[in-house]
């Protein structure tokens, strides 16, 4: 196939970093002009105290939001979007904060919707494009180091009444401002550090191989592999060490922004349809997947990962591996990465580690994973069959 | 809009590329007519698309205010081709301007490629989507050269070497007389 020279590149999402970055959160309302934003958050975030750390921030710029509505499921749909969108209105809210993992920004970006455009009706604006124009004044302040979505223009709602994923994409979801602060995930579990920066690494390393990859979403992806290959097990370890949580953070974000400009895979194919039909959790899909779907795409993209190795291992380890053996050696990196998470923190390795996969699934979750849309960004051609010997490999 | 003519100081004028336009209009024409043909011949096209609902629509549109078209699952299972694209089908491929859809409709560039660059954008049901696209390579497979088809296509779907060339003839064979059929021809 040829390539192709033309692309887009679109990242308007202003980003506030730091260990005090949420102070920041009152004047960054101030900017967009909302008075009486609406908390979006779910109770996990609740009982972990850091909506209190967000007002203990923010006590001294009297911030006040209007409402709080903090019932976002892990699994959020359309009737819980609705629902924000009903107290938005009731309390006349004129803004959204979003403080939580990828289910509550997703949740946030479909309230958003909702009460910019009228109605409860989700399914109309679902699909590539349906979301035209500017939404209300949106933040969004990341409690997991993994997802990306405060700077994706993407987010996937389940409906409620058909059972099935609605998948939205539209720039106009992009938040007006993130917040990085590592208050937010100095309070992380090392189980759940671990998968959600492999979630991170996927999406960087999708980013750089995957057919949407441009010059630009390249240079993010690469910052954040080399952060994540330096920091995750230490930080795993070390769940207290802020400058290492800080760090990424950041590096989620920039693989966010990487995989928004480039979008993701065959590790995202698998990774939904297991989610899907077993209800594993996104980013131990992430790293169970990414070595063999790397491995099932060095034919088309051999250089590509080759050049990996170099943010995954550093220059020394680069430059004294020969060209030939890089993109077995980037893998054999991940490999080892993979280890010492599951020594760490018991990050499975495989499917059957996870405990909720068997393998008469298998069949059904390759099936699911042709129909993903994110096999059409792969470079390899992955057909049932395909898919079934990857997740065989991976059990 | 307001019903007055507007005048415009020394402003240039869009400049259009009326062979390329014809060209585009006779390629998704022949694209829309073989695709029907094709599920009608081929069984794996057939299984591929057999999960798309009674009534369900997709269509193939240059944006904007270029040609389109549009086929359409009859109610016995059978796939028509019926014209330019209708306001609102199921699923809505639009190549985003001309340069894109000249480069899928040359078969010069792979739609992959070009979707992933942001020159083909989808809405609707993406799941029917995926179908839609691996029936096309199908399709593709069916009517073009091996050469051709592997520039376009991640892999050369393997149909048997006498089968692809039977249904070839028989795909070109069938072209004039695949439409474009009304919506009444097949009214429930
Ligand atoms: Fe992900």
């Amino acid at each position: 196939m040829q390539r192709n020279d033309y692309f887009e590149f679109h990242n308007p999402v202003k980003i506030l970093a730091g260990k005090s970055a949420l102070d920041a959160l009152p004047n960054e309302l101030e900017r967009l002009g909302s008075h009486r934003p609406l908390i979006v958050a779910d109770k996990g975030v609740r009982a972990a105290g850091l909506i209190d750390v967000v007002m203990k921030a923010t006590g001294e710029s009297n911030f006040e939001p209007a409402a709080l509505f903090d019932e976002v499921p892990p699994d959020s749909g359309t009737r819980t979007a609705a629902a924000a969108a009903r107290l938005y209105r009731e309390t006349c809210c004129d803004g959204i904060v979003a403080i939580g993992g990828g289910s509550v920004i997703d949740t946030a970006k479909a309230v958003n919707v909702l009460v910019t455009k009228g109605g409860d009706d989700l399914v109309a604006y679902s699909g590539a494009g349906a979301i035209t124009g500017r939404l209300s004044p949106f933040i969004v302040i990341p409690t997991t180091a993994g997802t990306g979505s405060e700077c994706t223009l993407v987010a996937v709602v389940r409906d409620d009444d058909r059972g099935r994923k609605l998948l939205f994409v539209s720039a106009s979801l992009l938040p007006d401002a993130a917040i990085i602060d590592p208050r937010m995930t100095l309070t992380l579990p090392p189980l759940v550090t671990a998968a959600t920066g492999m979630d991170a690494l996927t999406h960087a390393i999708e980013a750089s191989y995957c057919l949407g990859k441009n010059p630009l979403s390249d240079s993010f992806a690469e910052r954040a592999i080399e952060i994540v290959a330096r920091r995750l097990a230490a930080v795993t370890r070390t769940p207290s060490d802020v400058d290492g949580r800080l760090e990424l953070a950041l590096a989620s974000t920039m693989a966010g922004i990487a995989f928004s400009n480039s979008m993701v895979g065959l590790v995202h194919s698998l990774g939904h349809a297991t989610g899907a039909v077993c209800h594993v959790h996104h980013g131990v899909a992430m790293s169970i997947f990414l070595p063999h779907v790397l491995e099932y795409n060095l034919n088309r993209r051999g250089a590509e990962i080759g050049k990996l190795l170099l943010p995954l291992a550093g220059p020394e380890a680069y430059f004294s591996t020969p060209d030939g053996k890089r993109p077995h050696e980037a893998i054999a990196r991940i490999r080892a990465l993979q280890e010492e998470l599951a020594a760490l923190a018991g990050l499975p390795r495989r499917l059957s580690e996870t405990g909720k996969v068997k393998r008469e699934d298998l069949d059904e979750i390759a099936r699911s994973a042709v129909d993903d849309a994110s096999l059409a960004y792969n470079p390899e051609e992955a057909d049932i069959a395909d898919c079934r010997a990857l997740l065989e490999h991976a059990y | 809009m307001n019903s007055i003519k507007q005048t415009s100081h020394n402003a240039p004028k869009p400049r259009r590329r009326p062979f390329a336009r014809s060209y585009a209009r006779l390629a998704l024409g022949l694209v829309g007519r073989a695709f029907a043909v094709a599920q009608r011949i081929d069984p794996e096209v057939r299984r591929e698309l057999s999960g798309l609902p009674r009534g369900f629509s997709f269509a193939l549109a240059v944006h904007p205010h270029g040609p389109s078209i549009c086929l359409r699952m009859g109610d016995k299972g059978r796939l028509s081709y019926t014209g330019p694209a209708p306001e609102r089908p199921d699923v809505l491929m639009r190549l985003q301007n001309m340069s894109s859809a000249l480069a899928v409709l040359t078969f010069s560039k792979s739609a992959f490629e070009v979707y992933a660059r942001n020159g083909l954008a989808v809405s609707g049901d993406l799941p029917a989507t995926m179908a839609i696209i691996r029936a096309l390579g199908l399709v593709e497979t069916l009517l073009l050269p091996r050469a051709i088809v592997r520039r376009v296509l991640k892999r050369v779907p393997p149909i048997p070497a006498l089968r692809k060339h039977a249904e070839r003839l028989a795909i070109y064979l069938a072209l004039p007389f695949a439409g474009p059929r009304k919506e009444h021809d097949y009214a429930a």
